[in-house]
C-alpha cells in the first residue's frame, strides 16, 4: 500500500476517546485495510492512519491515541492535545461509550474546548440489551446540538449516518454556547477565552491547558483556576451538568445487580485463584509463545537459511571468497536472526492483543500489583519481565503494557537481567562441563546470583527513576470476546513495524561482526575480535579470563547461543564431547563459575538492545542498557572471585 | 436521622456502598478520576478490599482499580 496522506490536501478526520471504548473497531471498519503503522514523533505510542474512501473522495483518518481526559498527564493525553493543535482536523470524532455515558460526555466536554466541527459516537450500543442501560439518542443528539452516532463494530449499525457526517461536516463546536457549558465552570471558560482573545487570536488549545492542567502552565489568565478548590468546582459543575443530560437520556433498570463480569471477577481478582489463573495464563502464554514458534523458526532456518547458506557456499562467487563470506556468513545470518524472530513474536503480539482486547490484562496488574510494588514496579510489568525468561526481544517490546513512562522505562533496563532461554541453554550446556555431578546444584547457585542481582537491580532502578510511590488508577473494563480481525491485523501491523525498525540494524551489525572476527587472518583466531580480546585480556585479569573466553563471551552479543559455537572455534573442537574435554582440561571451575555468572548477566544480545533503542525512541537507553550489563556483570565477577579466593 | 460518618475509601469492606464526599489527591490524580466518573456525589460498590492489593470499585457502570495511596485521599459515606 502506498499512501501518503499528509503531503496530499485530503481532509483530516481524527478519532478520539478515552481507552477501551472501542476507537480502534470504528478506524478498522471505516478504513478496512487501506490502513499504516507508524509512531507519534518522539512518542513511544504507535500512530494509526489510514484512508476512507467514500464515492470517489478520500478522507485521511487518524486513530488517536486513547485518554482518559485531555490534562497531559501521559503520554496519550498530549499526543491527542498536540494532534489537535498541529494537524488542525478538520472534522473529530468523539468516541464514547454507550454504557459510560457519563465519562464519556466529560471527555466530550474537554474536546468542545478546541473549537473543532465534533461528532459524538456512543459505541458499542449493541451490548446495551444485556446490561438494562438504555440510551436515547435523538434525545441527546437535541441536548447537545451537535450529531450523535450510535455506533457498533459488531453489527455496523451507524456507519452510513457517520459516512453522510463526514461528508457534510458540521460547524466547528463553541464550547461557551453549548449545554455542557451552561454552568459556573463554562462561565470561567468565557471569561478565559475572552481575556486570553484580547490580544487577538483566541489559542483554544492553550486555554484548554490552562482549564485541564492548571499547574503546568503560568500565563496571567490561569491565577483565578490555579488552586485544586478551582480544579475540584469545575469538575463538579461539569458533572452537574452531565447528571441532568444523562438523566434525560440514559437509564439503569437494577443499579446493585451484578453484572456477568463483576460475577467472573470475582474470581479473577481473588487473592489465591486469581494467582492461579495469571501462573496459569502466564505459563500458557509463555509454551504457545515458544512451543508454536520454535518448530517454525526451524523450518525458516532449515529451509531458507541454511539452503541460502548451503546454495551460496556451493555455487555462487566460487572465485571471490569474501563476497561469499558476507553473503554467507554476514548477511544471510543477520537476515536469519531478524528471521527468527519474527514467529515468536507474530505468536506474542495476537497473544497479548488477544488477552488485552478481552480485558484481561486488567486483570493481571490488580492480581500482582501487591507483589511487583515490593520491587517499587507496577502489577503490570509481571507480565514482560515473566516473558523475558523466554526471550528478551519480546519481553522489552511488551513493556508497553506498562502506562507510566518512568516505570516503563524501569522495566525496560530491568528485562535484561532476566535470564533468557538462550542464556539458559549456554548454562545447561557448560555447566556439567566446567562442575560434573556439581552441575545441578552449581547451576541453581548460578540461577540464585541472578535473581539476587535482579532483586537489587530492579530497588535501584525504581528507587533512581521516580522518588513518588507507583500510583494506580486503573480501570477494569467489561470482558468480552475478542475482535479476532482486529487482533489479526494488529498483529501483522506489529510485527511489520518490528522488521522495518529493527532489522537493518540487526543485519548491519551481524556484517560487521563477521568482518571483525573474519580478518585479517584466515580464522576467529586470527581476527581482529581476537586481537581486541587480547588488547583486553590484562582488564579481564581480575576475573581469571584469558582472551579466548573474552572472544567468547563478546560473540554472545549477536546471539548468546553463539558462546558455544565460539568457544568450539576457538579450541579448536566443534563437537559436543570433543569441546567439553578441551574445556575441562583448559579452565579450571572457578573460573568456569564466573563465565557462567558472565554469560547470564553480560550485555543482552544485539537484538534486545536494538529494541530498547526503539521502545525507548533514545540511543542514550540502549547504551545505558549496555554499560549497565557490562558493569554488573563484571561486578558480580570480580565479587565472586574474591569470594572464591577466600574459601 | 443518624449522622452519617465520614471514612477513607481505605476503611471500607467489600460489599459496601458509599458515596464520595472528598477527592483530597493531586490535580492530575483528580482529573483522571473525573475522567472515570468519580467525582464528589457519585455513587459506587465496593467490590473488593481485603486490606492487601488494590481495592476495586465500580461507579456506576465503570469498574476501577485503585492502590492504597489513592484510596486513603478518597473520602465516602455510606448510603
Amino acid at each position: 500500500m502506498n499512501f501518503n496522506p499528509k503531503q496530499s490536501n485530503f481532509m483530516t478526520i481524527g478519532i478520539i476517546g478515552q481507552p477501551n471504548v472501542g476507537k480502534s473497531s470504528v478506524f478498522n471498519l471505516l478504513t478496512g485495510l487501506q490502513q499504516e503503522i507508524g509512531n507519534w514523533p518522539g512518542k513511544t505510542v504507535d500512530r494509526h492512519e489510514g484512508i476512507l474512501n467514500i464515492s470517489g473522495q478520500r478522507y485521511r483518518m487518524v486513530d488517536v491515541p486513547g485518554a482518559y481526559s485531555l490534562t497531559p498527564r501521559s503520554d496519550e493525553e498530549q499526543i491527542v492535545l498536540d494532534f489537535i493543535k498541529n494537524d488542525k482536523p478538520n472534522l473529530i470524532l468523539v468516541i464514547g461509550h454507550a454504557q459510560h455515558i457519563d465519562r464519556s460526555l466529560f471527555f466530550l466536554s474537554e474536546a468542545m474546548l478546541f473549537n473543532c466541527p465534533l461528532v459524538f459516537v456512543p459505541n458499542m450500543i449493541d451490548m446495551l440489551p444485556g446490561t438494562g442501560v438504555t440510551l436515547d439518542i435523538d434525545q441527546l443528539a437535541k441536548q447537545l446540538t451537535i450529531p450523535v452516532v450510535g455506533f457498533s463494530a459488531k453489527t455496523k449499525q451507524g456507519i452510513a449516518e457517520l459516512k453522510a457526517i463526514i461528508q457534510n461536516p458540521p460547524p466547528a463546536v463553541s464550547c461557551v454556547d453549548n449545554i455542557l457549558f451552561k454552568n459556573s465552570f463554562g462561565q470561567s471558560i468565557a471569561n478565559l477565552l475572552i481575556n486570553a482573545g484580547a490580544g487577538g487570536e483566541v489559542d483554544c488549545y492553550q486555554a484548554a491547558r490552562v482549564i485541564t492542567a492548571p499547574k503546568l502552565n503560568n500565563t496571567p489568565a490561569q491565577q483565578s483556576l490555579d488552586d485544586q478548590s478551582n480544579l475540584l468546582a469545575m469538575i463538579s459543575s461539569r458533572y452537574e451538568t452531565i447528571k441532568k443530560i444523562s438523566a434525560a437520556v440514559s437509564h439503569k433498570r437494577n443499579k446493585a445487580e451484578l453484572s456477568y463480569t463483576d460475577k467472573v471477577d470475582q474470581y479473577v481478582t481473588h487473592e489465591g485463584w486469581g494467582l492461579l489463573i495469571v501462573v496459569l495464563v502466564f505459563a500458557l502464554l509463555f509454551s504457545c509463545t515458544y512451543l508454536a514458534a520454535i518448530p517454525v523458526q526451524g523450518v525458516l532456518d532449515e529451509y531458507i537459511i541454511t539452503w541460502l547458506r548451503d546454495n551460496i557456499d556451493k555455487h555462487l562467487f566460487a572465485e571471490q571468497p569474501v563476497i561469499r563470506g558476507l553473503l554467507s556468513e554476514g548477511i544471510v545470518l543477520g537476515a536469519g536472526t531478524v528471521l527468527a524472530f519474527v514467529p515468536v513474536l507474530a505468536v506474542f503480539y495476537f497473544l497479548i492483543n488477544m488477552l488485552e482486547d478481552s480485558g484481561y490484562l486488567a486483570r493481571v496488574a490488580v492480581i500482582m500489583d501487591r507483589y511487583l510494588q515490593l520491587l517499587g514496579l507496577p502489577g503490570k510489568s509481571a507480565l514482560p519481565l515473566f516473558l523475558g525468561l523466554g526471550c528478551n526481544v519480546p519481553a522489552v517490546i511488551g513493556s508497553r503494557v506498562v502506562e507510566s513512562k518512568k516505570s516503563r522505562l524501569a522495566t525496560i533496563l530491568l528485562t535484561p537481567f532476566v535470564p533468557c532461554s538462550a542464556r539458559f541453554t549456554v548454562l545447561v550446556f557448560l555447566a556439567p562441563v566446567f562442575f560434573g555431578y556439581y552441575a545441578p546444584l552449581m547451576t541453581l547457585l548460578v540461577i540464585a546470583v541472578n535473581a539476587l542481582v535482579f532483586i537489587v537491580m530492579a530497588r535501584l532502578l525504581t528507587k533512581s527513576l521516580s522518588k513518588a510511590k507507583a500510583s494506580l488508577i486503573l480501570e477494569l473494563p467489561n470482558y468480552h470476546w475478542p475482535q479476532f480481525r482486529l487482533v489479526l491485523l494488529t498483529t501483522y501491523q506489529q510485527v511489520c513495524l518490528f522488521i522495518k525498525s529493527v532489522a537493518t540494524w540487526i543485519l548491519g551489525f551481524s556484517i560487521l561482526l563477521w568482518f571483525l572476527s573474519t580478518y585479517p587472518g584466515s580464522g576467529l583466531n586470527d581476527s581482529y575480535l581476537a586481537s581486541v580480546g587480547r588488547l583486553l585480556e590484562p582488564i579481564a585479569a581480575p576475573l581469571g579470563f584469558d582472551w579466548r573466553l573474552l572472544v567468547a563471551l563478546f560473540s554472545g552479543i549477536i546471539a548468546r547461543e553463539n558462546v558455544v559455537t565460539a568457544l568450539g572455534i576457538i579450541y579448536g573442537d566443534e563437537t559436543p564431547t570433543g569441546l567439553s574435554e578441551i574445556l575441562r582440561n583448559n579452565i579450571s571451575s572457578d573460573v568456569g563459575f564466573i563465565f557462567l555468572l558472565l554469560s547470564m548477566l553480560f550485555v543482552p544480545c544485539l537484538s534486545t538492545v536494538f529494541v530498547v533503542r526503539k521502545e525507548t525512541r533514545a540511543w542514550g537507553y540502549a547504551f545505558l542498557s549496555i554499560i549497565l550489563n557490562s558493569v554488573v556483570a563484571i561486578t558480580v565477577g570480580v565479587i565472586a572471585r574474591l569470594l572464591i579466593s577466600y574459601l | 436521622m443518624t449522622e452519617k460518618i465520614k471514612e477513607r475509601l481505605l476503611d471500607c469492606s467489600s460489599g459496601d456502598f458509599v458515596e464520595i464526599i472528598e477527592i483530597h489527591l493531586e490535580g492530575q490524580d483528580i482529573i483522571r478520576l473525573a475522567g472515570l466518573g468519580m467525582v464528589d456525589g457519585a455513587a459506587m460498590r465496593v467490590m473488593k478490599n481485603n486490606g492487601r492489593g488494590p481495592i476495586i470499585i465500580r461507579v456506576k457502570q465503570t469498574r476501577l482499580a485503585l492502590g492504597h495511596h489513592e484510596a486513603k485521599g478518597i473520602f465516602v459515606k455510606a448510603i
